[in-house]
């Protein structure tokens, strides 16, 4: 009869934890080469509307309108001055487009009234006022 | 005579700790629940500007009644008071119950002021869409 040597059972344990540090060290410096710079840039609060409807159109540009020195169109901001060229270079006809207007609650009228003068220049007729849906809180009350 | 004893592959056992890979899973997911924020719901408010820039729908080039909502900032404080034709109204509810009192076929020219808060025109705007009040148009400067 054969006589078979058994050799004692090698134990290999993964040892996950160097695994886990280096992901998470790996996590860490993407997160913080991230550039949220952009990101921060359009971030505005929306006003509120009840009455707003879904939003439809099927083609649009989105101008975002966070101070005065701070308009984007689609993701490029754009110096007011130059709002309507921008505009015009985008859009390849006019007519059928309609401008997504988001602007932060806390501006002033004047500044958005210069938006849509700009965006009328471009010759864009439809505008839609994008806006949270949700009850518009009483006059006075912020 | 000896017999050649057969060399047999170590078995290995293959054992992953679970423990502390499900550890750090549960603390990823609980801080991504606790710092989530959903985005509320978003619609739009749709409105005509006048074509190629031009000045618009003045009182003289429609045959329809002119209603003006003037939106001005009231000077002592936050609130805002509302200039209708005959009145002055400072609530959303007592501005709706006012257009509720005229026809749909009215063209309505919401004036603000400059510094008035955007929230508060749109505000307006949505006001007149509760009232069916679709002919709706925003004054410009000048």
């Amino acid at each position: 009869m054969r006589a078979f040597k058994k050799r004692p059972w090698a134990s290999l344990v993964v040892n996950m934890t160097p695994l886990i540090d280096v992901v998470f060290l790996i996590i860490i410096f993407f997160i913080m080469m991230i550039n949220f710079s952009d990101l921060l840039a359009r971030k505005i609060t929306l006003p509120t509307a009840d009455e707003a409807r879904e939003m439809s159109s099927p083609t649009e540009v989105t101008v975002t309108i966070k101070s005065d020195t701070l308009v984007f169109v689609g993701r490029d901001r754009v110096a007011l001055p130059n709002l309507a060229e921008a505009l015009a270079r985008k859009i390849a006809d006019p007519r059928k487009c309609t401008v997504h207007l988001r602007g932060d609650e806390n501006l002033p009228y004047t500044m958005v009234q210069k938006v849509m003068e700009h965006v009328a220049r471009s010759g864009v007729s439809r505008i839609a006022f994008t806006t949270r849906r949700e009850p518009v809180p009483p006059l006075g009350e912020d | 005579m000896k017999t050649p004893v057969k060399a047999t592959r170590s078995r290995i056992s293959f054992s992953i700790r679970m423990t502390p890979l499900i550890d750090v899973i549960f603390l990823l997911m609980i801080f991504f629940v606790m710092t989530i924020r959903f985005q509320p719901p978003e619609g739009v408010l749709e409105n005509r500007l006048p074509e190629k820039g031009g000045q618009g729908i003045t009182d003289q080039q429609t045959d329809w009644e002119v209603v003006r909502l003037k939106v001005k900032l009231v000077p002592e404080g936050k609130s805002l008071k509302i200039m209708l034709q005959e009145r002055t109204v400072y609530s959303y509810e007592a501005l709706l119950e006012y257009l509720n009192l005229l026809p749909d076929e009215i063209l309505i020219v919401i004036e603000p002021e400059p510094k008035v808060p955007y929230k508060q025109v749109i505000g307006v705007f949505n006001t007149c869409i509760k009232s069916n009040k679709n002919n709706v148009v925003f004054a410009v400067a000048g």
